[in-house]
């Protein structure tokens, strides 16, 4: 144009104003936002509820692993011997399992030990004392130090084949159903995690579909005038976002009440089992993903919603 | 700057809204489109918008062929065009003031050069009292003028106007007028359809006359 007029281009690069427009969309969002207080609160609820059921199942599926890892390092061989083993039987079993282990990793429980201990520690106690015989079998405790499954299987295998054993038991057995168990909580807190994704990304999509069809006017216009695709989809994309955060923010309020009413009961169970296992809650980066996944379910649905409405409408 | 050759819109099979338009208009030009109730002035303005495409020719905007403008371009080409619609097109959930500032926001201007731009447009249309009110509250041509402001307030290089006076006395179009003219003698090129003749007789400026989406008179 003339070289007389001084045009006073607007300066981008400025970090300091593209904050403050951000500010300000992000201002105008949050108004729409608390303008439909109830499809908004409803939303967050959906987003929040989504959020909560595969962290609660993380959660939980984690302080399984915790324990498990606890237990792995005493896996116990219980050699359970006849009641009627003959002195010599008994000694070769002895020196079998001192020839693959250290003295010091086997224990000999004689039947009037495993009498006095088992009187003690449960109430079924009484029961076995008024019983003519004492029918708790004598029996061997080895902690094995060996990592490869194979090579204890071989063992137990081999001690159950030896004169005047009964029963071999391998404490690691219920250790690897719920190995086992743990496996199938993790598989099926990522399925649920996928399910929970495509559902809130079209549960949100939709609201802000909706939304954007609210206002396909004002969209015209802002076309009309020259506002490009992603122009009118900012706010938008705000407003998935806040959406988003807040669910997330709720999920973790939820996960904080679950904690805590589950922390006394699970630790009163424990106790009844002679156990120490504490649940243990989220820790903060945990929280902050939580957060953060859902802020980012929200942008992400906005993204999808505001591309496959926003082209559409035309001046 | 705008420049038409042999322009022909048809909305439906068989009916040309716009039938072998030719012109041309220069920068620092202002130009009145008139023509009876369906003559195709709004159509013209459409076109160089490109909130329609040409059904044959070829419409020039700034050396850019309107018929090649990728989709993804139009937002910018629309950006550097003040248009003043014949429905005005205000947004009522926002005040005057933040009509006004539209384009700029859209264009990316900082906070404080927004609000001093909108003042002084708001004031070349007398509205500047108005600022903080709703359109909604407003009457048939103050609204109309709220368009104007938000027409001219990004200083574009091209201004459309469609039945910018429309609603307004003469003496209110007479100022309407002075403001177009300011524009046009900083070398904007201006389009303006009207259908007032006094007006555009009083202006004394060239004039393009459709008839039936023909052009019979460019003088
Ligand atoms: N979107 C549309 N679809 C079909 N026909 C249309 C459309 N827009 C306009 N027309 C037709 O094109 C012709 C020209 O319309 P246009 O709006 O350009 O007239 P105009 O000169 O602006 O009239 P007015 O002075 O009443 O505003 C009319 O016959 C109208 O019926
Ligand atoms: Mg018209």
């Amino acid at each position: 144009m003339t070289a007389k007029r001084k045009r006073t281009r607007p300066q981008p690069s400025a970090g300091n104003q593209r904050l403050q427009l951000h500010r300000q969309v992000a201002r105008e969002s949050l108004q729409r936002l608390l303008a439909s207080p109830l499809s908004s609160g409803i939303t967050v609820l959906v987003i929040a509820i989504a959020l909560f059921l595969p962290a609660l199942l993380y959660l939980l599926n984690s302080n399984l692993n915790a324990g498990l890892v606890g237990a792995a390092d005493n896996t116990r061989l219980t050699i359970y011997l006849q009641s009627n083993i003959s002195n010599t039987n008994e000694q070769a079993v002895s020196e079998y399992l001192l020839s693959k282990f250290g003295s010091e990793s086997i224990e000999y429980i004689s039947e009037e030990q495993a009498m006095e201990s088992f009187s003690r520690s449960a109430e079924l106690g009484d029961l076995l004392t008024s019983l003519p015989d004492n029918p708790l079998p004598a029996a061997f405790v080895v902690s094995p130090q060996l990592d490869d499954d194979t090579e204890i299987e071989n063992l137990i295998l081999e001690l159950e084949t030896m004169e005047g054993v009964e029963l071999v038991q391998l404490d690691r057995l219920w250790l690897q159903r719920l190995q086992a168990l743990s496996d199938l909580l993790t598989l099926l807190s990522r399925a649920l995690a996928l399910v929970v994704l495509v559902g809130l990304l079209a549960i949100v999509g939709n609201t802000i579909k909706l939304l954007i069809e609210h206002r396909r006017q004002e969209i015209q216009v802002i076309k009309l005038i020259g506002g490009s695709n992603s122009y009118i989809a900012r706010p938008f994309l705000y407003t998935g976002l806040m959406l988003g955060l807040t669910g997330g923010l709720c999920a973790c309020l939820l996960i904080g009440l679950m904690g805590l009413n589950l922390a006394t009961a699970v630790a009163e169970l424990s106790d009844l089992f002679g156990g120490n296992w504490r649940l243990n809650g989220l820790d903060a980066l945990q929280y902050l993903t939580l957060v953060l996944t859902g802020g980012g379910i929200g942008w992400l649905a906005a993204l999808i919603a505001s591309y496959r409405n926003i082209a559409t409408i035309e001046p | 700057m705008i420049k038409f050759d042999n322009v022909s819109k048809q909305y439906e099979a068989g009916r040309d809204a716009l039938s072998q338009v030719s012109f041309d208009v220069a920068k620092g030009e202002m130009a009145f489109v008139t023509g009876h109730s369906g003559a195709g002035k709004s159509t013209l303005l459409k076109l160089i918008l490109a909130m329609e495409r040409a059904s044959n020719g070829q419409v020039m905007v700034d050396g850019i062929n309107l018929n090649r403008l990728a989709r993804a371009k139009i937002p910018k080409h629309r950006l550097q065009i003040g248009t003043v619609f014949q429905d005005h097109q205000l947004l009522f959930d926002r005040t005057v003031g933040d009509n006004v500032a539209l384009p700029l926001q859209i264009a990316g201007f900082p906070y404080q050069d927004t609000q001093r731009r909108v003042r002084a447009a708001l004031d070349k249309v007398g509205l500047l009292q108005k600022e903080k009110l709703m359109p909604e509250k407003l009457s048939g041509g103050e609204q109309q003028r709220v368009g104007i402001a938000r027409a001219v307030v990004n200083r574009p290089r091209i201004i459309l106007a469609d039945e910018p006076t429309g609603n307004l006395d003469p003496e209110l179009s007479n100022e309407v007028m002075k403001v177009f003219q300011q524009f046009q003698s900083v070398g904007v090129c201006l389009l303006v359809a009207s259908h007032d003749r006094e007006l555009i007789a009083r202006l004394n400026c060239r004039t393009l006359t459709l008839e039936q989406g023909k052009l019979i008179g460019d003088g």
